[in-house]
């Protein structure tokens, strides 16, 4: 009977030759390009000013609650509803504050 | 330290073919790679001075590889999965029956949850050890065995193959 390890490096083998011709110097240009198109931001300025739009947005669309609960529920429903987490965005060690601010 | 066009000319190659391990296709893997390193090459600044760059530029591919958007763009490119690109290619009638061949494989592995797909990809593809894919996936190297373990099994059981293991039990 097969091993499915020997599957496996079977076809991470093929694949690898598969891929072995892209085009890296292509992929470069894109990829910088690209950042030249975001250029990058300090994360002071950058934080500072995402903390004023927040503010700003989030006071102009929360209701004013009358109970912590309804306070949570408000927040985890404007932050659901407005805010979309890049995957990669933030390092391993970054805390929630940090995450939102870029 | 390497800058970014060095590391990025050393990784690029084997991020590619991780992607397109974890997307099913290649033109989705070369997609993905460029949206990892579009985001690495973001924070480069913090970035390089890392143990591991290249771990956290994996980690960010396979992050990315779970979005939703990209499981459905997966999904309508399911026709061309794997497929060679380019028909007058003299090899493409032979690769052709190698992607046919293993279709059973590539569609279970699309179906395992993307932490076991992510293992098993970094441990075939790449050759890392336990330690080294623990550190791409941020878990322990204990989580790492378990997924690679459930990943063969699952994997054996739909294709009706053995492991190791079983072959080991017999001994």
């Amino acid at each position: 009977m097969t091993r499915i390890e020997d599957e496996l490096r079977g076809a991470a083998a093929e694949l690898r030759q598969r891929t072995a011709d892209v085009d890296v110097d292509g992929a470069l240009e894109r990829v910088l390009a690209e950042g030249r198109r975001r250029p990058r931001r300090g994360p002071l300025l950058a934080g500072a000013a995402a903390a004023v739009v927040l503010a700003l947005v989030a006071s102009a669309a929360l209701w004013w609650p009358e109970s912590g609960t309804d306070l949570v529920a408000g927040v985890s429903s404007w932050v659901g509803m407005h805010l979309d987490y890049v995957p990669g965005s933030s390092l391993p060690t970054d805390g929630a504050v940090r995450t939102l601010l870029r | 330290m390497s800058t970014f066009e060095q590391f990025f000319r050393e990784q690029y190659s084997s991020i590619v073919a991780l992607c397109a391990w974890l997307t099913g296709d290649r033109a989705a893997g070369e997609d993905l790679a460029q949206d990892a390193f579009g985001a690495v090459h973001r924070r480069w600044d913090e970035v390089a001075p890392l143990d591991r760059p290249g771990a956290y530029a994996r980690r960010v591919a396979i992050n990315l590889s779970s979005n939703e958007r990209r499981r459905r763009s997966r999904e309508r490119r399911a026709v061309t999965r794997l497929a060679p690109t380019d028909g007058a290619d003299p090899t493409a009638s032979a690769q052709l029956r190698a992607v046919e061949r293993r279709e059973p494989l590539w569609a279970a592995v699309a179906e395992l949850p993307v932490q076991q797909r992510a293992a098993v990809g970094l441990r075939y593809l790449e050759d890392l050890s336990t330690d080294e894919i623990a550190a791409v996936l941020g878990c322990s190297p204990a989580t790492v065995r378990v997924h690679l373990h459930r990943a063969h099994r699952r994997l054996a059981e739909r294709l009706g193959c053995s492991t190791d293991e079983d072959q080991e039990d017999l001994r």
